[in-house]
């Protein structure tokens, strides 16, 4: 036992990766794209039914939210006690979830019960009855949530940060208002719901332990109506006009933190600068060991927890610094942000820290692929977009051969500080 | 069903192994049995502060997360009020780094000043953002002082006082280290891509050499049983009232524990639970309401917590909960048992597709006593009858066992 040596870091190293599989793709009901997953031990199923209906296809801000959650609150066969009770039994669970680009549902479940459940989300899909009194409960239980919401420096931050970045009135930055909630009507969901749940803006992702008894289920009993208007195309999207004035501040009394936000927009996923953009944000602000951490934790403890990341919408991107600060550390946590912004961009970055960004990264790579919900999380990332999981191998080799010099240049071009907003919540 | 092995080193540290060969990752996780009920009254949230302290180097290495981020792994830690829970994963080939960086943290702690005093504001910073910087963030804060009178769970892991974690000083920080850190109160267990016969392997490479210490003395005096309501009322500044009803409940291994963890999902958990129904969808008296168990070793509670709709008053609120609970015991159904057991089996089928999941359930189980309970533990929730919940009901769910927060908006 005397011949260990404590000091020095065990031997490690990364295995070559398999190539990365594509889900296999079967076309249900003449148009919808069904991708399989089949992967892991155990008998349970993940399906999601994604629809482009998010919220930036409606002029209503809620529109798009409330529809996605009618759907569970009554069909022509089933009311609203009798969906989550029948889920329930068969030990089902549900997701709910709408994006500014998307909307989709999915459901959990054993692979045992899987026809009686998705049984249920055909009827979801195909016979809503949007019922007005569970409309009324619902809307009115999301204002109050959206009330004690509103009342989060975190959240008011992220909002005005929306809105200065994108523009208050574009798809990408306009919220939600208290008022919204009084002008919204049962016919714009009914509207919506024609509009957009059907089979020419569809598609699934299933993942587990997918028999073909599970495939054949769907094939033979998944249908949806053809919408009467055209799938919406990227050609109408206007691009984003962010506000003129830089820097925001949201005064709120009697607070003991500060939230802070500082960004921009930047390219998405579709570009080919992304991936760099993702190493450049990693080592700023996207991992436990990154520098904002090690500044603004780790060596001044002004923070809980502060990072950064760069987030894809359709059409567009950002890139944000988040974290809520101790308030009378806010001028101090905002000076040292942009510091560190701004030494990405004067100075390469020690080649030790660069291969400790890219062995973490290559770290998540792997852990991205493991097991068939990760699986299709990860795919789903990307089939939003158009893309398919050539993106990460793509990925990976960027991770693999990105230089410092690199770093410090993709720096420089999208992270210029003169160009980036700053939005605080709180106390100065 | 999760198959282990099971092995224990000389320093009585126990080690778990679960082999998964679908995976290329692998997760180590080490327990300690140490939470905030085993602090001084005086020196409370020293279980959690010490958690920060245990990413701040090592008697040999000087940063725990640099040498892991290399190996491409990531971790993190948790502290309850029983237990302080650290984990890694990362490639399964790189597992040695994850053990060697655990072993000298069990081994000693580099005790270094600026370590401490970085955490100290760190952890007043966590306890701004999650306690006080957020609408009804204090209620537990209250409402542990409320429930328990003579037990250690009447403090929160961030602590009791601020004043607590400005005055720690580095002599605290280690005798509480030699005190509880020690590899016979200690669990490792590991599941993912490895052979049991290599982890005991390396295990005793890294963990071997570590002396055995003596632990702290365990005894806790059992909070009485509770006789009369408890009754606070706060005012703050938040947008709408809410009320929380909090039943005293037994220890973890007692009897009529699973059965009440069942009562919670009956009457609170999800959108066709007993609550949901009558009180939101229905009478619509809350917009949110739901019931839970803390889950803890010693005594614990059942919450019944719930946001109520402007222009309910608090009685109201209050006798709806008390008759929605009283209509369960009165015509609970073997259907909607089943419901929960059903929702349950997903839960835990679904929960241990993740090897982390596995790591710290083996590692929970073996801390109540035997890791085989991860296996077990469905098959005694199915043996449930509604005999046993209505006795629950009637034992526990009364009104002299309740603790009961208003929690009034001032807006």
């Amino acid at each position: 036992m005397s011949s260990l040596n404590r000091k020095i870091q065990p031997d490690y190293c990364f295995m070559n990766f398999d190539e990365i599989k594509q889900p296999e793709k079967i076309i249900i009901s003449g148009e919808i794209p069904l991708y399989v997953i089949n992967a892991g031990t155990e008998d349970i199923v993940k399906l999601q039914i994604i629809f482009d209906a998010g919220s930036k296809s409606d002029s209503h801000n809620l529109t798009a939210v409330f529809t996605n959650l009618m759907l569970c609150e009554g069909t022509k066969n089933r009311d609203s006690k009798t969906i989550a009770e029948e889920l329930d039994y068969y030990g089902a669970y549900l997701q709910n979830n709408c994006s500014r680009d998307f909307a989709d549902i999915t459901l959990f479940t054993l692979g045992k019960y899987f026809a009686k459940t998705f049984e249920i989300i055909t009827d979801m899909l195909n016979n809503p009855s949007f019922p007005a009194d569970e409309f009324s409960t619902v809307l009115n239980n999301k204002k109050q949530k959206f009330i004690v919401d509103e009342d989060k420096v975190r959240i008011k931050a992220a909002k005005k940060f929306s809105e200065v970045i994108f523009g208050s009135g574009h798809v990408y930055g306009r919220n939600a208002r208290i008022s919204c909630f009084g002008s919204l009507g049962l016919q714009q969901l009914k509207g919506f719901f024609k509009r957009l749940y059907s089979k020419n803006n569809c598609r699934m992702i299933i993942s587990g332990n997918i028999t073909a008894d599970i495939i054949s289920i769907i094939e033979n009993n998944f249908f949806l109506a053809e919408s009467e208007s055209v799938r919406e195309e990227g050609g109408l999207y206007e691009k984003s006009q962010g506000c003129s004035e830089k820097k925001h501040f949201i005064p709120k009394d009697g607070v003991s933190q500060s939230a802070i936000r500082i960004g921009k927009t930047v390219v998405n996923k579709n570009h080919p600068d992304y991936p760099y953009l993702q190493i450049v944000n990693t080592v700023l602000g996207g991992y436990f060991g990154s520098r904002l951490m090690a500044n603004l934790r780790e060596d001044k403890g002004y923070t809980y927890g502060i990072g950064s990341a760069v987030v894809s919408h359709l059409h567009e991107g950002y890139f944000t610094v988040a974290g809520e600060v101790g308030a009378i550390n806010t001028v101090d946590s905002a000076r040292e942000i942009y510091y560190e912004i701004e030494r990405l961009q004067n100075e390469i970055m020690p080649l030790e820290e660069l291969d400790r960004v890219k062995n973490y990264m290559l770290g998540e790579y792997i852990r991205l692929f493991d097991g068939p919900l990760a699986v299709s999380e990860t795919f789903r990332a990307v089939v939003d977009y158009g893309l398919d999981m050539s993106y990460y191998t793509t990925f990976r080799d960027v991770i693999n051969n990105i230089t410092p010099e690199q770093v410090r240049d993709f720096a420089c071009k999208y992270l210029d500080v003169s160009s980036l907003y700053e939005v605080i919540s709180g106390k100065c | 069903m999760i198959n282990f092995e099971k092995s224990e080193l000389k320093n009585g540290l126990k080690v778990i192994v679960h082999s998964d060969l679908t995976t290329p990752l692998v997760a180590v996780n080490v327990l300690y049995k140490v939470g905030a009920r085993n602090e001084n009254p005086e020196r409370t949230g020293f279980a959690h502060l010490f958690e920060h302290l245990m990413f701040g180097g090592s008697v040999n290495i000087p940063s725990f997360d640099e040498p892991l981020q290399l190996a491409g792994g990531e971790n993190n830690a948790f502290t309850t009020n029983d237990i302080t829970n650290y984990h890694e994963t990362l490639p399964a080939g790189n597992i040695e780094t994850a053990l060697w960086l655990e072993s000298d943290r069990m081994l000693e702690l580099s005790f270094n000043p600026k370590s401490l005093e970085t955490q100290r504001n760190v952890v007043i910073e966590e306890y701004r953002q999650r306690y006080l910087n957020q609408p009804y963030g204090d209620i537990w804060l209250h409402l542990r002082p409320l429930a328990y009178k003579v037990h250690p769970y009447r403090w929160a892991t961030i602590g009791a006082d601020e004043a607590h974690i400005t005055g720690a000083t580095m002599d605290m920080v280690k005798e509480f280290f030699y005190k509880w850190y020690n590899p016979s109160n200690a669990i490792l267990s590991v599941a993912g891509n490895i052979s049991p016969g290599e982890v005991f392997k390396l295990a005793g490479k890294w963990f071997g050499d570590i002396p055995r210490r003596e632990t702290g003395n365990f005894n806790l005096t059992p909070e009485p049983v509770q006789t009369e309501t408890r009754r606070l009322m706060l005012e703050r500044n938040v947008p709408a009232d809410v009320i929380v009803v909090a039943f005293q409940m037994p220890e973890r291994m007692h009897k009529d524990y699973k059965t009440i963890d069942i009562i919670s999902d009956l009457s609170g958990g999800g959108k066709s639970s007993r609550l949901f129904r009558s009180l939101v969808m229905e009478k619509k008296i809350f917009s949110e309401i739901e019931s839970y168990i803390t889950g803890n070793i010693d005594k614990g509670l059942l919450v019944v917590e719930g946001r109520l709709i402007p222009g309910f008053s608090f009685s109201e609120a209050e006798n709806e909960i008390f008759s929605v609970i009283e209509d369960l015991r009165l015509t609970i159904s073997e259907t909607e048992l089943d419901k929960v057991k059903n929702k349950a089996e997903t839960t835990t089928v679904f929960g241990y597709t993740d090897i982390l999941n596995k790591a710290s359930g083996l590692a929970y189980f073996e801390m109540l006593g035997d890791a085989g309970m991860i296996n077990t533990e469905l098959e005694e929730y199915r043996k449930i009858t509604a005999g046993d919940i209505k006795y629950c009901i009637g034992n526990y769910l009364r009104i002299t066992n309740a603790n009961i927060i208003h929690y009034k908006a001032l807006k």
